[in-house]
């Protein structure tokens, strides 16, 4: 069929409108930068996300310094026991409109729920990122580590929590879905160290090419339930 | 890739032409549309966003057809004669001519306007397989007639 698509074309053809230049001339929407739409949804994440998010980076500096005779690998895996946690504070405002019972209703307003969740996501995760490549770089010096080793050591329990709790989020609609994201994020946080313990290896620092391979299947995993998750909100937009 | 307001415009005044066959109004729901479209949109940032505006403008149409009853003397237009009087028609202009009406609706969304499937289902309000099922029998009409032609 897409042989004959001229011809199609030309069979759907219309005569040329007599109006359209004059209305997309006058035709004004209200066009809302992204920058400026990033912007206005930052104000709208709850303070208490900015403080725990900040609070549980001293909390983990705090809980590495502690027992500085460990050295550089005790902050590291007090990073990584904290990793789960800050996926936690993301889903927890993700979650908000289920919790408060608000999703009809901001579905129907100016913006979509999906991108003003996304953003929020967006927004957060930067924060992470902004506060971990300092902490990267600097672990990396204390044990002359390689940046990326530290990396993939603190991003796979970051990504294996972002996958399980996404996951959660789409199948589980409701209100408990925060608790179950709870649960996700106290089992990586300590199963992550002692699978450590037990096979006695570091994810990253040693098993580099192993690790970097699950770093990329994750993010493959979590690209396609974010785009799950986008259709699912679309699918109730409709529906509405 | 994003299109144009000025694209989307186009797309969105052929799919209502072939609605209502009437210029003046094609211009007129296809501003509607935008207007509908635009009211509740701030950022534009959205996949499906012309099966939105493609979904827009049908209900439109179909609202100006239950005004006008219009759509019923349209159907007894295009109705579908049984292929052996299909046979006699090889020319293809002629062959589109002669579907029905929803045939005609998926062969320009979808071959003209480049609709994804799920977008194109979603616009038609039925399902992927329905869809696949009407798309195969439109194009089993159309290559038994063309191939005769030959």
């Amino acid at each position: 069929m897409k042989k004959y698509q001229k011809e199609l074309e030309t069979y759907f053809q219309p005569p040329k409108p007599k109006r359209k230049e004059e209305f997309l001339g006058q035709f004004s929407y209200a066009d809302m930068g992204i920058g400026e739409f990033v912007f206005t949804q930052a104000g709208y994440i709850q303070k208490s996300s900015w403080i725990f998010s900040l609070l549980l980076f001293i909390m983990a500096a705090a809980a590495g310094r502690s027992i500085l005779p460990g050295g550089g690998f005790v902050f590291l895996r007090s990073f990584a026991v904290c990793m789960p946690f800050w996926v936690l504070i993301i889903a927890r405002e993700s979650a908000r409109s289920r919790s408060f019972h608000m999703m009809e209703l901001e579905l129907s307003t100016r913006h979509r729920l999906e991108e003003i969740i996304l953003a929020r996501i967006g927004i957060l995760g930067s924060l992470d990122v902004l506060l971990f490549i300092p902490v990267c770089i600097v672990l990396a010096g204390m044990e002359n580590l390689h940046v990326l080793q530290v990396v993939l050591y603190l991003m796979l329990p970051f990504l294996v929590t972002t996958f399980l709790s996404l996951f959660i989020a789409r199948v589980k609609d409701g209100k408990n879905t925060i608790w179950y994201c709870l649960a996700v994020s106290v089992f990586m946080s300590v199963g992550y160290q002692v699978f450590g313990i037990v096979f006695d290896v570091l994810p990253g620092i040693e098993k580099e090419g192993g690790a970097f391979l699950c770093c990329i299947i994750l993010c493959v995993g979590i690209g396609v339930q974010v785009k799950k998750l986008k259709e699912q909100m679309g699918e109730m937009a409709w529906n509405l | 890739m994003a299109i144009t307001l000025e694209e989307q415009y186009d797309k969105i005044y052929r799919y209502c032409y072939f609605h209502v066959k009437d210029q003046y109004l094609a211009e007129d729901l296809t501003q509607e549309t935008f207007f509908r479209y635009y009211r509740q949109e701030g950022v534009r940032i959205r996949v499906q966003e012309m099966a939105y505006l493609y979904t827009i403008a049908r209900n439109l149409c179909i609202d100006h057809y239950r005004k006008t009853k219009e759509e019923e003397k349209k159907e007894k237009e295009g109705e579908v004669r049984p292929l052996d009087d299909l046979a006699e028609y090889m020319d293809l202009y002629e062959a589109v001519g002669r579907l029905q009406k929803e045939q005609q609706e998926i062969l320009l969304l979808k071959y003209v306007d480049g609709l994804r499937t799920g977008e194109l289902a979603k616009v038609l309000g039925i399902s992927r397989f329905s869809l696949y099922r009407k798309e195969k029998e439109i194009l089993e009409l159309l290559k038994k007639k063309l191939e005769g032609g030959v």
